[in-house]
């Protein structure tokens, strides 16, 4: 079934016609982007049905000047606006009529070349800007621009915000992601699957297990194996302890962003505790190396029994100090209405992850596409989700997100005790294959996607879309009656991380 | 005021290292060990095993067989290939402050040119004393780099009971801590950064990353390691570097690692 | 000697007057000789007002030291003409002490361009010298409505220039209003006296006459040291004076309405509590007010000049502890208020004619007095830029200056409150004490933003032209700001002394108690012995030597590292270059106390998408990071303005329409009014003095 979810178009109007009706048809837009040939680029969009995705694709050839360019999607369609940018950025091709085509991804000398991801050959002479610096927008009395980032105070990574103020105000802030482009997307290009699933792991470090599970699933799905009823299983319990390390990296941030001096340090415990329990399972602390196309690369190191009751024991603290933590005015204080996004904005936005299902919207890929074993295991009726769209439902949702991966675990060990199948890894043989594949997964940050070619049983080109990607363009937003000291909460209560937006 | 009570209720978290033993820092995989004496470079194996690190950190030539634990990301498929050569090795020490000290296998003996690196450094740390305070800089990272400087702070490393802090502005800073590719586009911050730190300054290249570019280095973005922008002092390899291993290599830098003890010492 | 000292310089400010006045009459008819003419003319002026000043400082001295004396003039209609007693030489000394140093500087005013300017000052000072000299009420009202009208002409000078025209209708609407409500309440006490002498108001009997006499006369003289409500002219009023001028009204002339005060206390008695609850009140309210408004306001004179109200409300504090003190025959209690209040009245005067001085030079030399543009001053003009930092400073009472002492004091006075048995005028002892405090904390934000942004902040790119530093530059300007520094800083030290002279002045009022302030000669306390006690002096010696001994520690101890220094360029965590990336403006540093005191300045702010960028949707106005022009702004208003008069404003309309009908432009038709009128004040005269 490679090909099935894959729609070629000849001509870019139809395409662009085919692209808005979908997404005005209550659709959520998921990505865009583009692989080089040797003069033309193949723009792909890609579509969340209510079950399945859609790749909608066009051949955009060179006009008599020799530029790319197609109409912009953005005019319609809100969430493409950073696509496009990224698309200009890496690809060339001019989305005509886009709001602002500024540089994202990267930022370059004037003529200078692009990536192109796509074609094989690395670029030449590309010529990276080191001194652009930000646009400002706004004016009035006392404005003033004040740029956090891209070295910002903490250990946090490179990114950023160019705030525009007025003073206490946040009216207007511009995000750039670009000082850390590491060009990820060149990276998978040329490799096998079994190699390129390792580059999918650091797309987003902290999600590397989504990653390799999105990856891996796109492979999968082109060589139509499914992966042993074990292995499934042994996905969920990683897949599962990553989400929880992230969502206790909220509550520790949220926390020290409020001063609570013994919260953040329980918190920093807890996702230590789990940190030090991937890592006696597999070697690593970010469950990296585990996912493999096909299945997981060897059984955990520990008995699922240990690891039952290690994490029956960590929810219990958990819980404790989440209680006692949505008991304590002066954090509630902090996070109720601040960094509001209301729903009819999540949903223009197509927001995904704990973001968007704190602003009622944005589904969770476990229940709307299971994969894995998640179809076996017996989820809540419903994913969790918030209607208040501020810091507070969105931990709120991370709180009960917690509950539900405890519970997902002990499932999946409970089966796995019962499994007694050797098998981990269904065999994959690709070698000169030509195929199109689609996988995804659901990371603590939100739903994960990436589209994979192969030619010759090599990636020709991955498209790594991280949910940090698709979300954090909302940040623009976040700040409608907030000020200077709420930002900390606001930028916690995403969740994001930032490798993955700058790819 | 409930979490004064909270915060006792778990005692102690704290790992006791350097001063004693940690298990963790025992336990931790943090690096593939060589044996140079296992096979032959010639070896099939060896030469597959070479051929299937995803970062080219192994090379057997004539002389023997060689791994950059600069390079290595940890993937163990050497180990998987040619066991007899290639272990995961335990223990989180693997810095080092010479980027040749990463290589290990059949090396040259390179001791008295590190003795003097050491010397020099030694030199240079002597007046931050027993307070030191860090820098962090994330020079094109994929994130967890920074889950694991982060993780420093936590109540089960806490490095602020050996006088270690990290501090926002590099005017007040002893150390510069690096993690990620070095991207072209971080390039210029970090300079920035490094010439606005108060002379003496410690530069670590935290991760594997930060010491070769690691997988995703090497591309457009340039990105080969920090040391390709600033002089690194000390070299903590990683993929990342796990907290015991930066520890490790911040207290390396300052000379305050103890000296090695004997197998079955005192737990 | 002395009454002929006083005429001489009463007598200057007449020439000064005449002769300023005749300064431009030349202008159109010889071209090349005017200039020559007018500057001649002009300074002659300036030094006729400048000699009349030193003058009065000196009488006001023998004053101080001797004891009352007095000019007949009129005999027999109104008593005596002039009369100078110990109250009266301490407000000469203070009002023409800041006259001088304000009339130096003026001096320096772009001379050619200035025309009749120093001829208003000269009126302003005139009709100051007469109000505070004055012994009846005739010469007390010919003064009050001299200055208001000199007001009216100095505040209007630049007429032409924005909005210029209308702070100077409104500052002499509220003269009039002042001046009618001085007239009300003499009259009532007319009516108990048979009596136009100042003096004799001391035989009104008390009740509900004398109450109402002394409500009105509160209510005239808190128009001109603004008062809330009735502040509303000022703060346009000061800012819309040509800068030589501001100090002269801001530091000299408004000592006439502390002075108008005083005087009534002196000569009236025990106000009713009543009245002691409102003003205490009401001083809390102007201060607070008067703070937030010069804390968020964009422009420097502005600021000023709303600090001006905030300093009215402090005294007025003081003076409502020594209301309470005389209702309650405490005389330690009025003499630690009226010390305090006189103490904080000479710190202002000092403080405000520094700051309007130096704000003079900042204008002529930017063009402008918005704080957005003022950046890096003091490096610039070193002698005003230090003026600005000191006059800050001293407005925010930092330790060292003349501000620190009296806020001290006035503090002190208000925590007094314990003493007094009365529930009412306890809860509004406690009341003017929180709103006080809290002021003073807001100040410091406020002189904050003045010191480290406009006096010391980094230059932007975009200095404005150079209009000229003729004021910086011109040594008369620059003797000015010394001397105002040398006073600033100099009463700090000195404190013992304006203390002595302060307790000297008012001993018309509280005798010898004020004396007692002083303790082993170089403490201060509050009158009343063991409550408290501070030594300004002393801290003149141990914190310069702290400083001193913590550099040559730190000098010593750093093995001469501390000055081998490697300097490499600010850092920062962005990239630099980004426009607008120096760092807060004036107007931001503000903002959160916009936000803060959000319930007294209304703030509210607004982003707008000015216009929508080339490729975007024109009208689609839904959110989204895509680009456009974007404007945002951010408002404050004046509550009193805004709920007090703005709503009375249609009725006041509507009086005037009515009263225009009036107006009918019949001869008869006005004798008849005249008749009327002549008949009503013989009716009410008569019948009040049958009382």
């Amino acid at each position: 079934m490679p090909n099935r979810s894959k729609t070629s178009f000849t001509a870019v109007d139809g395409w662009r016609a085919s692209v808005v009706d979908n997404v005005s048809a209550g659709a959520r837009f998921a990505g865009l982007y583009g692989v080089a040939d040797d003069a033309s680029c193949q723009l792909t969009a890609l579509i969340a049905t209510d079950d399945a995705y859609r790749a909608l694709d066009v051949s955009v050839v060179p006009d008599p000047n020799g530029k790319l360019a197609y109409p912009s999607l953005s005019t319609h369609i809100k969430p493409a606006f950073w696509y496009e940018r990224a698309l200009h950025d890496l690809s060339g091709v001019v989305p005509i009529g886009h709001p602002r085509l500024d540089p994202l991804l990267l930022s370059l000398e004037a003529g200078s070349e692009r990536p192109r991801p796509g074609r094989q050959a690395p670029p030449s002479s590309l010529r990276q800007s080191e001194t652009a610096h930000g646009p400002v927008d706004v004016t009035g009395r006392g404005m003033f621009a004040l740029s956090l980032g891209p070295v910002r105070s903490g250990v946090v990574e490179s990114i950023e915000f160019l705030i525009e103020s007025p003073g206490e105000d946040i009216p207007h802030l511009n995000i750039r992601p670009h000082f850390k482009h590491r060009g990820v997307a060149k990276k998978f290009e040329g490799k096998t699957p079994a190699d390129a699933v390792l580059v999918a792991e650091r797309v987003e470090g902290i999600a590397s297990v989504a990653h390799a599970l999105a990856f891996s699933h796109a492979i999968e799905r082109i060589a139509g194996v499914e992966p042993p009823p074990r292995a499934r299983l042994l996905r969920v319990v990683y897949a599962e302890l990553e989400r929880m390390a992230n969502h206790l990296d909220v509550a520790m941030r949220l926390s020290d962003a409020a001063g609570l001096a013994v919260a953040t340090a329980r918190f920093a415990w807890h996702k230590e505790t789990t940190l030090r329990l991937t890592s006696r399972m597999c070697g690593s602390r970010f469950g990296r190396g585990v996912v493999v196309p096909g299945g997981v690369s060897a059984a955990p190191q520990l008995s699922a029994s240990a690891i039952a009751s290690e994490i029956t024991s960590l929810r219990a603290r958990t819980r404790a100090d989440a209680v006692l933590a949505m008991r304590t005015p002066s954090f509630l204080d902090r996070l109720r209405g601040t960094g509001r996004l209301d729903p009819d904005y999540a949903q223009l936005w197509g927001l995904v992850g704990p973001l968007g299902r704190a602003s009622g919207s944005g589904d969770d890929l476990r229940w709307s596409r299971p994969t894995d074993a998640y179809a076996e295991l017996r989820l809540p009726t419903r994913p969790a989700g918030e209607e208040e769209g501020d810091v507070l439902a969105r931990l709120r949702v991370r709180w009960s997100e917690i509950e539900t991966s405890v519970d997902l675990i002990l499932a999946a060990l409970g089966r796995l005790e019962a499994d007694t199948s050797a098998v981990l890894a269904a065999p994959i043989d690709l070698s000169g294959a030509i195929g199109f594949g689609l996988g995804w997964s659901e990371g603590a940050q939100g739903e994960m996607v990436h589209a994979v070619a192969l030619e010759d049983g090599l990636i020709q080109r991955c498209f790594a879309r991280s949910a940090s990607f698709h979300n954090l363009v909302a940040f623009h937003d976040a700040f409608p009656a907030d000020v200077f000291t709420d930002f900390a909460f606001i930028e916690a209560s995403f969740g994001l991380g930032y490798a993955g937006v700058a790819m | 005021m409930p979490w004064v009570p909270r915060g006792l209720r778990n005692g102690v978290l704290t790992s006791r290292w350097p001063r004693h033993q940690d298990d963790y820092f025992d336990g931790f995989a943090a690096a593939i060990a060589v044996d140079p004496t296992g096979a032959a470079a010639s070896d099939p194996r060896v030469a597959e095993a070479a051929r299937a690190c995803p970062t080219d950190a192994i090379t057997a030539t004539g002389d023997g067989v060689r791994l950059d634990r600069g390079r290595c990301i940890l993937c163990g498929r050497c180990a998987e290939i040619a066991p007899e050569v290639f272990t995961i090795a335990t223990g989180s020490a693997v810095a080092a402050v010479a980027r040749d000290g990463l290589v290990v296998g059949r090396v040259a003996e390179t001791d008295e040119a590190l003795a003097a690196v050491r010397a020099e450094l030694a030199q240079r740390v002597k007046r931050l004393r027993r307070s030191v305070h860090i820098r962090h800089v994330d020079a094109g990272s994929d994130g967890s780099d920074e889950w694991e400087v982060q993780a420093l702070v936590n109540p089960v490393y806490d490095i602020h009971r050996l006088g270690i802090f990290f501090t926002a502005s590099p005017r007040h800073a002893d150390i510069l801590l690096v993690t990620g590719i070095g991207t072209s586009g971080m390039r210029q911050p970090l300079r920035r950064t490094r010439e606005a730190m108060p002379e003496p300054v410690v530069v670590i290249a935290a991760g594997t990353d930060a010491t070769s570019g690691g997988l995703v280095g090497g591309g457009y973005t340039a990105g080969t390691g920090v040391g390709a922008v600033l002089d690194v002092d000390v070299w903590v390899p990683g993929s990342p570097a796990s907290p015991f291993s930066l520890l490790h290599g911040i207290l390396l830098a300052l000379g305050r690692v103890p000296p090695p003890r004997d197998e079955g010492g005192t737990k | 000697m002395m009454i002929w000292m006083l005429t001489a310089g009463l007598a200057a400010f007449g020439l000064a007057l005449v002769v300023g006045w005749f300064a431009v009459s030349r202008k159109a008819a010889t071209v090349d000789a005017a200039p020559m003419r007018q500057g001649a003319l002009a300074t002659v002026s300036w030094i006729a007002s400048l000699t009349g000043s030193v003058l009065l400082v000196v009488v006001g001295a023998y004053a101080l030291s001797t004891g009352p004396m007095t000019i007949d003039v009129t005999g027999t209609v109104g008593g005596r003409a002039i009369e100078v007693d110990r109250l009266t030489g301490l407000f000469l000394i203070i009002s023409f002490g800041v006259a001088v140093p304000a009339v130096l500087s003026a001096m320096s005013s772009t001379i050619a361009t200035r025309g009749r300017l120093p001829a208003g000052v000269a009126a302003v000072l005139l009709a100051t010298a007469i109000a505070i000299l004055a012994g009846n009420l005739f010469v007390l009202i010919a003064g009050w409505e001299g200055l208001g009208f000199a007001f009216y002409l100095v505040v209007g000078f630049d007429r032409d220039r924005t909005a210029r025209a209308r702070s100077s209708i409104l500052a002499s609407v509220f003269s009039k209003a002042s001046g009618a409500a001085l007239v009300l309440g003499a009259l009532l006490l007319y009516a108990e006296t048979h009596s136009f002498s100042l003096a004799s108001f001391a035989h009104a009997s008390a009740g509900p006459g004398r109450d109402a006499a002394w409500a009105l006369l509160v209510l005239g003289f808190g128009v001109k040291v603004g008062m809330v409500p009735v502040h509303l002219w000022l703060p346009s009023g000061y800012a819309a004076a040509p800068g030589p001028a501001r100090a002269i009204l801001a530091g000299v002339a408004v000592n006439v309405g502390f002075y108008g005060l005083w005087r009534i206390m002196d000569v009236l008695g025990a106000p009713p509590t009543w009245l002691a609850c409102v003003v205490l009140v009401l001083a809390g309210v102007t201060a607070v007010l008067g703070i937030s408004h010069a804390t968020v306001h964009a422009d420097l004179a502005y600021l000023v000049a709303w600090s001006s109200v905030e300093n009215a409300g402090i005294i007025l504090a003081g003076f409502g502890v020594a209301m309470v003190g005389d209702i309650i025959r405490a005389v330690p209690l009025m003499a630690v208020g009226l010390l305090a209040a006189t103490a904080q009245v000479c710190a202002h005067a000092l403080g405000k004619s520094l700051l309007f001085v130096s704000t003079s030079a900042i204008e002529e030399a930017y063009g402008t007095t918005d704080l957005d543009v003022l950046r890096g001053v003091a490096p610039r003009l070193r002698f005003s830029g230090t003026g600005l930092v000191v006059g800050a400073l001293t407005l925010a009472g930092v330790p060292l200056t003349a501000g620190f002492a009296s806020e001290w004091l006035i503090l002190e006075a208000l925590m007094q409150q314990f003493r007094v048995d009365n529930l009412a005028l306890d809860l509004c002892l406690a009341v003017a004490g929180v709103l006080v405090a809290l002021t003073i904390g807001i100040a410091s934000i406020a002189f904050v933003r003045v010191i480290a942004l406009t006096a010391f902040g980094p230059r932007e790119k975009l200095t404005p032209a150079h209009a000229g530093e003729t004021v910086e530059r011109s040594w008369t300007h620059r003797a000015g700001i010394v001397l105002l520094v040398l006073g600033c800083l100099g009463v700090a030290a000195a404190a013992p002394l304006e203390v002595q002279l302060i307790a000297t002045g008012i001993s018309p009022l509280v005798g010898t108690a004020a004396l007692s302030a002083v303790r082993q000669s170089v403490i201060l306390q509050p009158v009343y012995g063991n409550f408290s006690a501070l030594s300004p002096t002393l801290l003149w010696i141990v914190i310069p030597a702290y400083a001193l001994i913590i550099a040559a520690l730190a000098t010593l101890l750093s093995a001469r590292r501390f000055t081998r220094v490697r300097r490499v360029p600010v850092w920062t965590s962005g990239s630099p270059g980004v426009e607008g990336g120096h760092g807060y403006t004036s107007f931001a540093f503000a903002n959160p106390i916009r936000k803060v005191l959000a319930a007294v300045l209304l703030t509210r702010s607004e982003l707008r998408r000015e216009e929508v960028a080339t490729g975007g949707q024109v009208g689609n106005e839904d959110k989204g990071a895509k680009a456009a022009t974007l404007g945002y702004t951010v408002d404050v208003v004046d509550i009193i303005e805004r709920f007090l008069y703005r709503p009375l404003l249609p009725v006041g309309r509507a009086i005037v329409r009515t009263a225009k009908r009036l107006q009918s432009g019949r001869l008869d038709a006005y004798m008849a009014y005249m008749l009327v009128a002549l008949l009503a004040v013989i009716a009410v005269v008569t019948a009040l003095a049958s009382m």
